[in-house]
């Protein structure tokens, strides 16, 4: 397998970056594919809270962090990079990446790329797909409606949003279903991958005392996210040239 | 009687089909033989188990995730006594998605719970389906097939049907028994403790008038000693019921918990 790298971002904040980030992170663990992960709310961190073990919080403006990940990819064991871009940096971090050549690499195979572009429920989000438009074609983009907080989509008008998605090529959409509410706050508070939570264990792999119930959710949750991502062949599309 | 904890789930997809006078007669079986139980009542609009016990009975409103979890994580966990839970058809399908979805009867299993569904089916075809569907999803719940003759007889079409017939030699089962109309109504009667009415019976010579004591439950004092011996036969028929169904369950070995989703 080539490494891949993985941008989940969106121009706009609150639209669930860092939890759809989440999710990919047990999806290859489930998997059994070596990931790491790039936290770039920096200097904070947001995802490193949940996965401390494989992130790392980096500054994805500043030149020395854009080698830590971009110059890695090719020595590190690690087969997937998953890079969680903060709040409107999502296009400037596509820049960066195309002036470094990144782009030119995955053209030439050299690497995998997919975009999970986490789209809110507004128009804006949107307009948002043609400033990143430049730099998916002909590469993995994934157009991501996350559901998980109740966000309801029916903002959109079915017409217009097809008219954005259709330029996209190879666009694929992926659908994050809800999360109860209760559910994700005890996941949040506990500070834990969704799957250690459903497995009732805390951060330190000791068994916890989460609630059967709010288990229950999660695990049924994490499960359809997993199959949405099945359904859409992800290990597959990163696994192959990023022609389809 | 020491024994088992169960966590009893009486279960029925029709309004109507004595899902709450089963669960109070399993709930007073446990009181007569000197066990501590749990009620929970999922009907939070009518509250009728929870009337006849009012201080061992919680009310669990299914529609609220607190509540969910104060059912779900009370069934699971470190639990002194049995429990029995009234589930109202209004939520009978939200109860097994979440007894699926957190895997719970392996969960009580690993804690030396045995959980076991009451199912009463109606007369139609379509609640034996149901029936059979949760008998054979939960297979690490017992269940116990629990017809109720007040509901009358099964139909013809019933009868013939494949989900009916899966039933045929269904173990264990058990039969509620037809109690004439005057004794219904006093059985209906929340106030009417059936296990403490048993306790004096059986503590009182047939021949002896049975005078209320005390600060008794005053409906027992209108029965006449014809009606007395009509009740206390019913209950001690459903009673032994009852406890001839847990004690097989009891005795039955152990199959080790699965995973539904394997």
């Amino acid at each position: 397998m080539k490494p891949a790298v993985i941008v989940v971002g969106a121009d706009k904040g609150g639209v669930g970056k860092t939890t759809i980030a989440r999710t990919l992170l047990d999806y290859f663990a489930a998997k059994n594919v070596l990931t790491r992960a790039f936290d770039t709310e920096y200097p904070r961190g947001a995802l490193k809270r949940f996965h401390p073990q494989v992130t790392d919080v980096v500054d994805i403006t500043a030149v020395p962090d854009q080698m830590k990940i971009l110059d890695t990819l090719s020595t590190s064991e690690v087969k997937v990079s998953i890079i969680d871009i903060r709040a409107g940096q999502l296009s400037p971090a596509l820049k960066a990446f195309t002036d470094v050549g990144f782009f030119d690499e995955v053209k030439a195979g050299t690497f995998n790329f997919g975009l999970f572009h986490v789209l809110g429920p507004s128009v804006a989000s949107l307009e948002e797909i043609a400033d990143i438009q430049p730099y998916t074609a002909g590469k993995n983009y994934f157009a991501v409606k996350n559901f998980i907080n109740e966000t309801s989509f029916f903002e959109w008008d079915p017409a217009v949003y097809d008219s954005y998605f259709k330029k996209m090529k190879g666009a694929v959409e992926v659908n994050i279903p809800k999360l109860n509410e209760m559910a994700y706050e005890q996941v949040d508070l506990s500070a834990v991958p969704f799957a250690t939570f459903s497995k009732n264990r805390n951060a330190q792999g000791h068994i916890a005392n989460n609630s059967l119930v709010l288990r229950g959710y999660v695990k049924t949750w994490l499960k359809s996210v997993h199959e949405e991502y099945d359904r859409i062949g992800l290990i597959d599309r990163l696994t192959e040239a990023g022609e389809n | 009687m020491p024994g088992k904890n169960f966590a009893i789930i009486v279960a029925s997809p029709r309004a109507r089909t004595g899902k709450t006078l089963l669960a109070r007669l399993i709930a007073d079986h446990f009181l007569l033989a000197g066990r501590r139980i749990d009620i929970f009542d999922t009907d939070a609009t009518e509250k009728s188990l929870s009337a006849c016990f009012p201080e061992n009975s919680t009310v669990i409103d299914l529609d609220r995730t607190v509540d969910q979890m104060k059912l779900f994580d009370s069934l699971a966990g470190p639990m002194p006594e049995s429990q029995v839970i009234d589930l109202t058809h209004r939520s009978f399908e939200k109860f097994f998605k979440l007894m699926r979805d957190s895997d719970y009867a392996s969960e009580a299993r690993e804690r030396g719970i045995e959980p076991v569904i009451f199912y009463i089916p109606d007369r139609d075809v379509e609640t034996y389906e149901q029936g059979r569907a949760i008998r054979n999803f939960f297979r690490d719940a017992s269940f116990v097939l629990a017809e109720n003759e007040f509901l009358g007889e099964i139909d013809r079409e019933a009868r013939r049907s494949e989900a009916y017939l899966a039933f045929k030699t269904h173990q264990p089962r058990m039969k509620l028994t037809q109690l004439d109309a005057f004794l219904t109504s006093v059985l209906i009667d929340p106030a009417f403790s059936l296990s403490e009415f048993m306790r004096r019976v059986l503590a009182t010579k047939p021949a002896d008038p049975l005078t209320p004591p005390p600060g008794a439950q005053p409906s027992m004092a209108y029965l006449s000693r014809e009606a007395r011996a009509g009740m206390t036969q019913w209950l001690k028929s459903a009673f032994a019921e009852i406890g001839r169904v847990l004690q097989e369950i009891e005795n039955r070995p152990v199959e080790p918990a699965r995973d539904p989703f394997k």
